[in-house]
């Protein structure tokens, strides 16, 4: 039922959970389930508006740019109301860096597929070489949690919903939340009472509300490393490729993806990322058929490798039928310290919050991954004297490089934001426990991206929905 | 299946007769700029020396 700030004022919910993307609807609707009452507090309304995206804004300080309020979507819905449909199960390899087993998240993949309308039945993946191995995404329709859920959401007995209300502190003591203030967009504010508190407001958002709220409250937040090892998954144009259309086939199998521009994916083998010290990367083939592109490519290589060119003019002037193909990676970045969610206390939101100052870089290991990558394709080319790679030059230079040439044009970050309060054993390295409870306070969890401890390479929404469930089922079946 | 078009076919044979027909000397020096503009973008890797 949707209800207003007003009228929830009075009333008392087993839980309240901040943010309605794939983390939060997914906790409530699993708690649902279970016969628990859950408020669901959602910033923005039931559609887009500027008025309510525009608490998204804040400054980057790094080396690469992008805008951070468009990379996330505040309204009912969340981000999914703009995700590309991408999935994949993290690997075990990929949650190495998580304190649980890749089993205990395995458990809920088929019904995180069935949320996000794919099959649960994945590929193995298929070893090419030493190197790579073929990988395979699924993509979702891409689901919108706006209109799947909107209706259940408001027809619930279990759940209210209320739209436009602002989280602006969450305060209590002795290790115990007791009470949240929110606002609705007029500055009206309410003090609701808290008895567990679920924060799920995306992998940005969590870090800068609990940033806040250690900042009016010292001790309940005392010796929380909120706001560090946050992570993007570069995503970058690396290379081209020249080759007969036949080629990619023969070499990695069949594409059963008709209507999608990347046709391929691999991904680098475990004995290559131990041996070369690279993280994990999803290499893509985007095949070009443009007469003007092949073209140009053969044109260049005539010039650089007159003998190899000629060889290309050869094969086309047999009528055999040439293509180029773009490889794009999605790479991971290593968590590090200094890429870091802070507070902007220069400049604030509508309800006095900072504004989110992300310090953030591409260094040198992050590019030694994508470069290594593309060596080792170079490499399996020649070795099967299939076609030819291509890498592009800005890789083999100092990370700077990225920013000038080719940071804000053709090359995208995933808009995956992922760390701020991750997943440990401790405080020492995390924020949350194996559980998403916020160390050494009782009835705080953390749902999101924001609690991944690495990201690999994969895009994160299933690896979110599975954690969300999880985490549903765990806060009914052992603590109420 | 996409079909070569009668102008690429063309291009691609005047760019064969380019290499039969001009010196290799002379080549080198006009492709000399191309190849310095090629190469500030992509690093083709065409032998295993390239690597």
């Amino acid at each position: 039922m949707i209800k207003n700030l007003s009228q929830v004022q009075s009333l008392e919910y087993d839980f309240i959970i901040v943010g309605t993307g794939p983390a939060g609807i997914t906790t409530a609707l699993e708690l649902e389930k279970n016969k628990k009452t859950v408020l669901l507090l959602e910033g923005g309304g039931m559609e887009h508006s500027e008025e309510s995206q525009s608490i998204y804004n804040g400054s980057v300080v790094g080396n690469m740019n992008f805008d951070i309020k468009r990379s996330r979507v505040r309204y009912f819905g969340g981000s999914s109301n703009h995700w590309g449909g991408m999935s994949r199960p993290f690997s075990e390899s990929e949650l190495s860096a998580f304190p649980i087993n890749k089993k205990d998240l395995d458990l809920y993949l088929s019904n995180a597929c069935a949320v996000l309308e794919i099959s649960d039945q994945f590929i193995k993946d298929k070893e090419i070489n030493a190197d790579f191995e073929r990988i395979e995404f699924k993509y979702s329709p891409p689901v919108r949690f706006n209109s799947k859920y909107k209706k259940s959401i408001i027809d619930s007995n279990f759940i209210d919903l209320v739209l436009n209300a602002n989280l602006v502190e969450i305060s209590g003591d002795n290790g115990k939340v007791s009470h949240i203030n929110v606002s609705d967009q007029n500055l009206n504010f309410s003090r609701l009472k808290v008895n567990k508190l679920v924060l799920a407001c995306g992998g940005l958002e969590n870090s800068r509300l609990l940033l806040w709220s250690q900042y009016l409250n010292k001790e309940l937040f005392a010796n929380l490393p909120i706001g560090k090892k946050w992570m993007e998954h570069p995503h970058f144009s690396t290379g081209e490729i020249v080759l007969h259309e036949s080629d990619l086939q023969a070499i990695f199998g069949e594409s059963n993806l008709e209507g999608k521009s990347e046709k391929f994916f691999l991904q680098p083998t475990k004995s290559l990322m131990v041996a070369k010290k690279i993280n994990h990367a999803g290499i893509r083939f985007a095949i070009d058929y443009s007469d003007s592109k092949l073209k140009k490519v053969i044109k260049d290589i005539l010039c650089i490798n007159p003998e190899y060119g000629e060889k290309l003019v050869k094969s086309l002037l047999k009528k055999n039928l040439m293509c180029t193909t773009q490889v794009n990676i999605a790479w991971e970045q290593s968590p590090r310290e200094s890429n870091k969610v802070s507070l902007n206390f220069n400049k604030k939101d509508i309800f006095g919050i900072p504004q989110i100052l992300l310090e953030w870089k591409i260094d040198k290991q992050d590019k030694k991954t994508a470069l290594v990558c593309m060596q080792r394709l170079s490499k399996l080319f020649l070795d099967v004297d299939i076609g030819r790679v291509g890498i592009f030059e800005y890789l083999y230079h100092h990370y700077s490089a990225i920013d000038e040439k080719y940071g804000g044009g053709c090359c995208t970050m995933g808009r995956h934001h992922m760390g701020g309060t991750p997943i440990g054993v401790s405080t020492l390295d995390g924020v949350v426990d194996s559980n998403l409870k916020v160390f050494n306070i009782d009835n705080l969890w953390v749902s999101g991206s924001s609690t991944f401890a690495s990201g690999g390479h994969v895009n994160p929404t299933l690896t979110i929905v599975q954690f969300a469930m999880r985490l549903g089922q765990h806060l009914s079946s052992t603590l109420v | 299946m996409k079909k070569i078009n009668r102008r690429s076919f063309l291009k691609s044979t005047l760019a064969m007769a380019f290499i039969y027909l001009v010196p290799n000397q002379a080549m080198a020096l006009k492709s000399k700029t191309h190849t310095k503009k090629i190469l500030s973008k992509t690093i083709w890797i065409i032998s295993h020396e390239d690597l």
